[in-house]
């Protein structure tokens, strides 16, 4: 079936020259800037990795990666750090994605099925999307202080569903607890707003289609809206999932894994392993592992939901 | 979004430090506000008056001349807004004056983030020439090989003799001394007024026998000692005082030491003041915050540095008073911190950045940043004991605390194994293990990583 | 039956604003407390509106504090400039992905996204030896170029969804017309985009607005730093003084906010597709 392969060849090199006006520059600076930083990555994590210019670096086979199962069950040990901060990155993806994705999606249905107001609500609700990770933090954090006083404990004790005021950022459920909530409220006004743009994109003419056939707000939902955001929903699930992957401003900010690092996150380990241990080529090990995982699920979940392929 | 993500991770690793917790303590507490500074501005001032009249007896106490070719060289610092006044305004002017061929571009730092900064740019040996950092890095970064080795430079051997011991051992690593140091702190005694009135008490308690003892007269919300953290720097002062110890004298074994009966019983003392509130809340970040909790009377006394007093506004320093911490069974010991000054390796201005460096430890320069600023303590014996530097509120105190000081061990894994030590103290404290089984449990680890193993 | 749609707005109405309250008092809060003297310990309720007449001292120390004001130019002139190279780059990638065959398409559009999900804590610092050997640190240019290609496999990502939804048929007229691939570019496909390219274009000057670290690891002199450089050198020293830390974070979001108000008008009403087919 194939043609002869200097046909393939000179059909691929034409086909090469007309897209390299658009693709060079982007490509260029996507290799130097972000491709070698992750090959030598790759590199840095088979050696004893020293930093300064022209040192030996060691090379140590897998031990790097055999290190972050040694003593495993051990509590304290720095394996066991490494998969408790994994377990609260898989039980961020667990409660965050859900959140954004389900509140995102139903208010930017609200919104798109208004008559008036539509931006006013769009820019009230993303004003915590472009709010400064930094800022957005001493906001959590000052509203979920210890005090009587913060704003949180006095809601919930007002409305009797505290006794007393809680440390929220103190104790382990608590403080992953806020880190979720900083999560979801932080990304779903992201998530709405991709959500509306897909939206305009579902042709009208279906929906007055169904309505001719007496079909009611909830079959549109379900047989409209949902198909016609597919193609979004897979960009938004691997996009969020990546995102709660690499949590680490919220920990970094709020809670540095206290207590004890049992709300720590991956990337925070990583990022301690490396500048505070100097430890690199552990710490790219760590990277690259959590980089497959998480690459291997969004392929599934590409593969299974079919996006992004050419009819 | 993700890019988004990526960016803003990054970003974030300025934004907060886990070094914060222990040894950022002190550079991060240094900071002074800027309502101070109209204050600071007029004792900076004096400082400078008096010491530029004497200026040519100071520059030729350090002695050095400088023949070069007109550089510029890049001093890296964390100085807060008071002591970055009495740098830039003071300091570089005269010594500008002084070495005419030697530019001086200051540049601040923040704090959070910082060694990844350092790292980032020694990757491609083009870090800053020299720098003033915490003491604990001085000992990683040499060993990494990316500091200059001071011990032949001229005129290091005189002073040396000059220098307080404590502090001139941060520098120290292999055999060779990589840095100077510039300033140095300890944690002292910070007492509540209020709570001393309502106690009785007439003179600061001088044991911690005593303190315990007023437990009985204490109110609801009412607390004898705030500790801000189960942590290696600010709990070292009461696991020290009461005993307890990290490693032997050499620094080379934890074994024995760390889980030796004195500092198991020193630990599971302190995990019985914090059940029984002898010890309050803000031990494992409850409130109120040890400097809040002085002001209103929640805390007898808390352990602060010397920033502390140049940290908040006369209304509220006038409820508390500064004093010496009280002893346990081992004294009245504290924890050493401070700031080194150091040479990178990649620089291609030793020399000059050598010239900057002592003049930064000479008499004008220590006195005006002691006086003025963020009152620093001067490393060097002769400068501190001086009436001038003596006469600066609590300076007296601070450089008498300073003889119980206990070193933080100097290891290039010290950030591991502080973590580890931290890690250790919180499970006790929070009842997951008990003192002697959490210790016992990482004193091997600390003996491996002192002995330089993964 | 318009009664009965009447009614559903006005229930969507209440949802909207209850959450939009629900998100928003935090924000209140904070703006309030940047009014106030509030030092440590927080009063016994929580602070929604702020005390008149209004304490402003806390705004004119920030603003007159570590060359706020210098920072505030740095900032608009390096996320402006950025956010440009950034549309540059990303629309171009996306447009080759989208709308060209060649081989190994799908293998490069995998790799951009594996590159995605690799933590890039220590990109950093391969990043400076290239930028150091192409003598652009301490630069602006190294940090557009960096930015330049740090946006490439997210953007590529997110728009070739949009332009792949871009029917093809207007611009096959367009080739019957004797136009170039550049020009359909530019007159369809970007046209047609505008919601998407708006959102993202929003998020990104966002990013680079609010970036602290590639700017305090590639620039080293002081006069170079931006805003967000500036708010750091506040937090460690300012910490327990929520007013005045406060009041530093509001003048840092209110010029994105007022931006991202305005170029809302701009773009997002607009439908992705609508009627363009039709006509």
């Amino acid at each position: 079936m194939k043609k002869p392969l200097s046909s393939r060849f000179s059909k691929g090199l034409k086909q090469w020259l007309s897209v390299l006006p658009f693709l060079a520059v982007g490509m260029t600076l996507f290799i130097v800037f972000v491709l070698y930083p992750q090959v030598k990555n790759i590199y840095i994590a088979f050696t004893n990795y020293n930093i300064m210019p022209g040192s030996e670096n060691k090379f140590v086979g897998i031990s790097n990666f055999a290190n972050m199962f040694k003593e495993v069950t051990v509590k304290g040990s720095d394996a066991n750090f490494f998969w408790i901060a994994f377990r609260n990155n898989v039980l961020a993806v667990l409660v965050t994605v859900p959140g954004q994705l389900v509140l995102g999606l139903i208010v930017a249905v609200f919104i798109h099925n208004l008559k008036v107001g539509r931006n006013v609500y769009k820019v009230l609700l993303y004003i915590a999307v472009i709010c400064d990770w930094v800022v957005f933090c001493n906001i959590i954090d000052y509203i979920f202080q210890p005090d009587e006083g913060s704003l949180v404990n006095y809601c919930l004790i007002s409305l009797g569903l505290l006794k007393e005021p809680v440390a929220w950022l103190q104790n382990t459920w608590t403080g992953n607890l806020v880190i979720w909530i900083c999560s979801i409220w932080k990304g779903f006004g992201w998530v709405m707003i991709i959500y509306t743009a897909g939206l305009q994109g579902i042709p009208t003419d279906q929906y007055e289609a169904a309505t001719m056939d007496g079909a009611n707000a909830l079959d549109k939902f379900f047989h409209i809206t949902l198909p016609g955001l597919k193609g979004t929903t897979v960009y938004l699930l691997i996009n969020l999932i990546n995102g709660a992957m690499n949590i680490f401003i919220q920990v970094f900010l709020l809670t540095q894994g206290k207590p004890l690092g049992t709300t720590d996150v991956v990337m925070d380990y990583i990022y301690r392993r490396a500048f505070n241990y100097f430890d690199f080529g552990y710490a790219a090990a760590c990277g690259i592992v959590m980089g497959m995982i998480v690459f291997i699920v969004s392929m599934c979940l590409k593969k299974f939901l079919r996006y992004g392929q050419d009819d | 979004m993700t890019k988004k993500l990526l960016a803003l991770s990054l970003s974030a690793v300025l934004a907060a430090s886990m070094l914060a917790g222990c040894g950022g303590g002190s550079t991060q507490g240094t900071e002074s506000k800027s309502t101070e500074s109209g204050k600071s501005n007029e004792s900076s001032e004096s400082a400078a008056s008096d010491a530029s009249e004497d200026s040519g007896e100071s520059a030729s106490a350090s002695g050095i001349t400088y023949d070069g070719d007109e550089v510029t060289i890049t001093y890296w610092h964390t100085h807060s807004d008071a002591e970055e006044e009495v740098l830039v305004d003071t300091i570089i002017p005269e010594f500008e004056k002084q070495y005419p061929n030697i530019h001086v571009d200051a540049v601040r730092m923040p704090y959070d983030g910082l060694m990844q900064q350092i790292i980032t740019s020694l990757s491609s040996g083009t870090g800053p020439d020299l720098m003033r950092m915490d003491i604990i890095w001085v000992p990683q970064l040499a060993e990494m090989g990316a500091l200059v080795a001071i011990d032949d430079l001229e005129g290091f051997a005189d002073l040396k003799d000059d220098l307080y011991e404590g502090p001139l051992s941060t520098n120290y690593y292999n055999g060779k001394y990589y840095g100077l140091p510039l300033n140095t702190n300890c944690l002292a005694g910070v007492y509540s007024n209020t709570m001393m009135e309502q106690l009785n008490l007439t003179s600061l308690p001088t044991t911690y026998d005593e303190v315990v003892a007023l437990k009985d007269k204490l109110g609801e919300d009412q607390y004898l000692i705030a500790c801000d953290g189960a942590n290696s720097w600010a709990m070292a002062p009461l696991f020290h005082s009461l005993g307890g110890v990290y490693t032997n004298e050499d620094y080379t074994k934890a074994s024995g030491y760390l889980n030796g009966e004195a500092s198991v019983k020193a630990l599971e003392t302190i995990v019985e003041w914090y059940d029984e509130g002898i010890i309050g809340p803000c031990f494992t970040g409850g409130k109120p915050d040890s400097a809040n909790g002085l002001y209103d009377g929640n805390y007898l006394f808390s352990y602060q540095g010397p920033w502390f007093f140049s940290n908040d506004d006369e209304e509220n320093l006038a409820k508390v008073t500064g004093g010496l911490l009280p002893a346990g069974e081992a004294g009245s010991l504290t924890v050493n911190g401070g700031e080194d000054l150091v040479i990178f390796d990649s620089s291609s201005r030793k020399e000059a950045s050598w010239v900057f460096a002592m003049f930064l430890m000479n008499e004008f320069s220590q006195s005006a940043q002691a006086v003025g600023g963020g009152h620093l303590i001067p490393t060097v014996k002769s400068i501190a004991e001086s009436d001038e530097v003596q006469a600066v509120e609590n300076m007296d105190i601070y450089i008498k605390q300073l003889e119980g000081a206990v070193s933080r061990t100097p290891s290039p894994a010290w950030e591991r194994i502080s973590d580890k030590l931290s890690i250790a103290f919180q499970s006790a404290v929070l009842h997951e293990d008990t003192a002697q089984s959490a210790l016992d449990k990482i004193a091997p680890e600390v003996d491996a990583l002192l002995a330089g193993e993964e | 039956m318009k009664k009965k749609k009447l009614i559903s707005q006005i229930i969507i109405h209440i949802i909207l604003i209850f959450l939009a309250t629900i998100c928003l008092i935090p924000f209140l809060s904070m703006i309030s407390t940047s009014f106030m003297k509030v030092k440590g310990v927080l009063p016994n309720e929580p602070i929604i509106f702020p005390n008149f007449p209004l304490y402003l001292d806390n705004y004119v120390k920030a603003w007159t504090a570590n060359h706020f004001q210098t920072y505030f130019l740095n900032t608009i002139y390096v996320s402006a400039v950025g956010l440009v190279v950034n549309l540059l780059i990303s629309i171009t990638m996306a447009y080759s992905f989208s709308r060209f065959q060649f081989p190994g398409k799908e293998t490069i559009f995998n790799i951009l996204l594996l590159t995605m999900m690799i933590p890039a804590q220590l990109a950093m610092i391969s990043q400076y030896t290239v930028l150091n050997s192409l003598k652009m640190i301490d630069t602006y240019r190294g940090i557009w170029l960096l930015w330049g290609g740090t946006c490439v496999a997210g953007n590529t990502f997110f728009y070739r969804g949009f332009f792949e939804a871009v029917p093809r048929e207007l611009e096959e007229s367009m080739y019957l017309d004797g136009a170039t691939r550049f020009q359909t570019l530019i007159h369809c496909i970007i046209p047609l985009s505008k919601p998407a390219i708006a959102t993202q274009a929003v998020f990104a000057f966002n990013g680079y607005w609010t970036n602290l670290f590639d700017i305090l690891t590639f620039t080293k002199s002081t006069n170079k730093r931006t805003l967000s450089v500036a708010l750091q050198l506040f937090r460690g020293q300012y910490t327990t003084n929520y007013g005045l830390m406060f009041a530093a974070c509001v003048i840092v979001i209110i010029p994105i906010i007022i931006l991202f108000i305005i170029f809302q008008k701009q773009f997002m009403q607009q439908g992705l597709t609508e009627g363009s087919v039709k006509g």
